[in-house]
């Protein structure tokens, strides 16, 4: 899936956020905050990884069923998509 | 609908709750989750009431950092967990090499606002920011008209600043005005304030200037400030304009509140107090000298080239830890509504354990005043 906004993967004091950069910043007044399962989704996002190879991750790191995985994968991705991020 | 109410809302600035979050987080941490960068303290502008005001301008641009330095300096903040840099002076954009250190700054994470007056939006500035455009430009307003900036700047600029604000506002660049009210431009409030309405743009104002203590001034002076019972008349004035009646009688009853809160919890006298706000917890102040220090108006400088960036960030934070205000302060009934801090304590007595009467005065005024409001409205017993 690709990148569609120009954005930095922070982790600061124990949060995480995603940070506006470059023309970004004209379309978002803010950050986007981020659970540690975020992050560990979004760091693959931009090594390219897809739907299932999230799901699997999610799957591995969690220990949690393929269902309750890719449910977590979808909800994740709309997210960004409504945010026009993906 | 209530347009005026809705355009008196756009004006009020309010810091984002993810700010305010972060920046708990940080204090817990002890982690410099915001860091000014004051990249020259030199100044097109000549404001008499500036605390960087009447430096010698050659021998400041001798003691200024590279832009190279300013920008490892970044990539060094980010690893310490910088998330908001402010970008300041004097006038930041005086430096030819403005766009080298901006654009590199901007590459790597922060969340950047610039403090500026808004005079020197040449058109390269404006390419600069068409491409990487600030989180928010803070431009000091110091005036509405030519003459009252001629009278506290030096220079007749109104009609260009606001000239180049209708232009970054046509580019989607967000903007606060910030007003610095003086003898010499409090009668200008709320025009300022209406000009803020038409330009569609955020505000604050102040009516408390720090003494210049950091250039030679006395504790305690300041050339132009309005006397401590003006700038609480100017004070209330200003929240009445910004406000609508309802949010401005909230006001008021919090104010009635934090009083008797206070009165209510204090059962036994409190010692010293505290830095009570994020100036080295989670917050630090680089100047243009390259020096750390826990806020900008009160010194206490730590070499960021001899102790580094982290070095000099534990050497702040044990500084402001240190750091005791008078007890008197903390018994205070007022405590709850009053602006003292370390700084205005240090720059108004020299030293951070003193009163600093002129606040005391001020506060007092303050809540004289919103007590007269109260009484008015019939909203509180107005004790």
């Amino acid at each position: 899936m690709e990148i569609k906004k120009q954005v930095i993967l922070r982790s600061v004091a124990g949060e995480h956020m995603l940070i506006p950069v470059g023309e970004t910043v004209f379309e978002y007044n803010g950050i986007f905050m981020m659970t540690e399962s975020g992050k560990l989704l979004w760091e693959n996002i931009e090594k390219g990884a897809e739907e299932n190879d999230l799901k699997e991750l999610l799957m591995q790191e969690y220990e949690i069923d393929s269902e309750t995985a890719l449910n977590d994968v979808k909800e994740f991705l709309e997210m960004l998509k409504a945010f026009g991020i993906i | 609908m209530d347009v005026e109410k809705l355009i008196n809302r756009a004006v009020v600035n309010t810091e984002p709750m993810f700010s305010a979050y972060l920046h708990s987080r940080g204090n817990a941490a002890g982690v410099p989750v915001s860091a000014t960068f004051e990249l020259t303290a030199r100044c097109n502008f000549n404001c008499k009431m500036c605390y960087v005001h009447l430096q010698d301008s050659a021998l400041c641009k001798s003691q200024e950092k590279s832009a190279q330095w300013w920008i490892d300096l970044g990539k060094k903040a980010i690893e310490q967990g910088v998330v908001f840099l402010l970008i300041t002076g004097g006038e930041p954009l005086l430096r030819e090499d403005f766009p080298e250190i901006y654009t590199e700054l901007s590459k790597l994470g922060f969340i950047i606002s610039i403090n500026t007056n808004g005079y020197l939006i040449t058109d390269k500035i404006v390419e600069l920011f068409k491409k990487n455009p600030p989180t928010r430009l803070n431009i000091s307003l110091y005036g509405a008209s030519n003459k009252t900036y001629e009278n506290v700047t030096g220079v007749p600029a109104f009609s260009r600043v606001v000239e180049n604000v209708k232009n970054l506002k046509k580019m989607g660049i967000d903007i606060r005005f910030n007003g610095s009210f003086t003898s010499l431009n409090a009668e200008d409030s709320e025009a300022i304030l209406n000009i803020s309405r038409e330009l569609n743009t955020h505000v604050k104002g102040t009516q408390y200037m720090f003494p210049q203590v950091l250039v030679g001034g006395k504790p305690g002076e300041n050339p132009c400030r309005l006397s401590p019972e003006e700038a609480a008349r100017k004070r209330v004035e200003w929240l009445k304009l910004i406000y609508t009646p309802e949010e401005f009688e909230k006001r008021l009853k919090a104010m009635v509140d934090g009083v008797d809160a206070f009165r209510l919890s204090c059962d036994e006298e409190c010692g010293e107090g505290k830095v009570r706000c994020r100036a080295g917890k989670s917050s630090a102040w680089i100047n243009y000298r390259g020096e750390m220090c826990f806020c900008g108006v009160a010194g206490h400088p730590f070499s960021i080239d001899e102790y580094g960036f982290d070095g000099a960030w534990k050497k702040v934070k044990e500084f402001s830890a240190s750091i005791r205000t008078p007890a008197k302060c903390e018994n205070c009934k007022y405590r709850n509504i009053c602006c003292v801090c370390a700084a205005a304590c240090y720059t108004e007595t020299g030293n951070f354990s003193t009163v600093p009467e002129y606040v005391c005065r001020m506060t007092e005024n303050i809540a004289q005043l919103m007590k007269n409001e109260v009484e008015r409205l019939g909203i509180g017993n107005g004790n």
